[in-house]
């Protein structure tokens, strides 16, 4: 007599991961994929660094400006260290791009696998990098909310 | 033989307990004959990546509905007051359009990490293929989108100066 499977029977396990150790073929398609993306990653990673330049650039030039005038409060200070924190987010976040789309033409070049490997570390450092700067920007809305509130109390009662 | 073709997976090769016996061809999937292998370290990090592409994705998605309330808020002020303005309404395409690009790009990288999930169960060089086109996808909408914003920014600056 068959065996029933029961899939939700607690200690059994379901389903197994692949062997990781077993290489996996790359496709004409998955290649193909792969080279257009250089074009368009090279594009983003060159543009968030032309971006992170001129934040950083009218951060200064603000910070100064207003040095100047005797006008720098404590909140202006905090905005352009803000700014400031931005721009050098985007140059992190453009050189990881520009490294991928480097490491995508070396791959174009050499069609090897370590090659291939190397190009995928690169996209992986720069989904963390985004999920950490992602994570951090939260955090600091969530205090700059708090703060609010607490400000908005106090002058209530 | 040769070591290196040996291990490669070339055809389907799931692993579900439940399904089918292992290491049968898939009849549905005959991949063309390619040098190049993701191999363990290619593997392993794009399945530490998968997490981070999740979770970008989530926040795209919340980001999304919080688009869609001032929409839905903004859209409602404007009907109780009548739009007057063409800034106004310019706004509300804005949002409008806003919305619909984050719901694109968030649903791009949701199936780039169920691509990469499928990969990682079980391994076969479509779900590879998959994770690759929908990134490439995903990029190619947001250098579009770059140009369109660069484009926009240059209008805006000469515009001002007039």
């Amino acid at each position: 007599m068959e065996q029933e499977f029961n899939p939700y029977a607690s200690g059994e396990v379901y389903q197994e991961y692949a062997d990781p150790s077993v290489g996996i073929a790359v496709t004409p398609v998955a290649l193909g994929a792969i080279l257009k993306t250089r074009v368009w990653v090279k594009l983003v990673g060159i543009v968030m660094l032309l971006i992170s330049v001129l934040t950083i650039i009218g951060a200064l030039v603000t910070m100064r400006g207003l040095e100047i005038l005797g006008s720098v409060g404590v909140m202006i200070s905090v905005i352009v260290m803000l700014y400031i924190f931005i721009g050098a987010a985007y140059i992190f976040m453009a050189v990881r791009l520009l490294k991928y789309a480097g490491a995508i033409k070396k791959l174009s070049l050499s069609q090897d696998t370590n090659d291939l490997a190397r190009a995928m570390e690169m996209q992986t450092k720069f989904w963390k990098l985004v999920g950490i700067l992602t994570i951090i920007l939260m955090s600091l809305y969530a205090v700059l909310i708090g703060i609010t509130i607490i400000m908005a109390s106090r002058q209530t009662f | 033989m040769n070591h290196s073709s040996q291990n490669v997976s070339t055809v389907a090769a799931p692993v579900l307990k439940a399904s089918a016996p292992t290491g049968q061809p898939d009849p549905l999937f005959s991949p063309q004959k390619s040098s190049l292998a993701l191999n363990i370290h290619a593997q392993q990090a794009l399945i530490s990546c998968k997490g981070w592409v999740r979770f970008l994705s989530v926040m795209g998605f919340i980001s999304f509905a919080l688009v869609i309330i001032a929409f839905i808020a903004g859209l409602v002020a404007h009907v109780e007051e009548g739009i007057t303005s063409g800034i106004g309404l310019i706004q509300m395409v804005v949002f409008a359009v806003m919305s619909v690009v984050l719901f694109i790009l968030s649903f791009r990288l949701s199936k780039f990490a169920g691509s990469i999930t499928r990969m990682q169960l079980v391994g076969q060089p479509v779900d590879f293929e998959a994770a690759m086109v929908e990134q490439m996808k995903f990029w190619a909408l947001f250098g579009v989108l770059t140009i369109m914003w660069m484009i926009i920014a240059l209008i805006s600056v000469i515009s001002s100066r007039v």
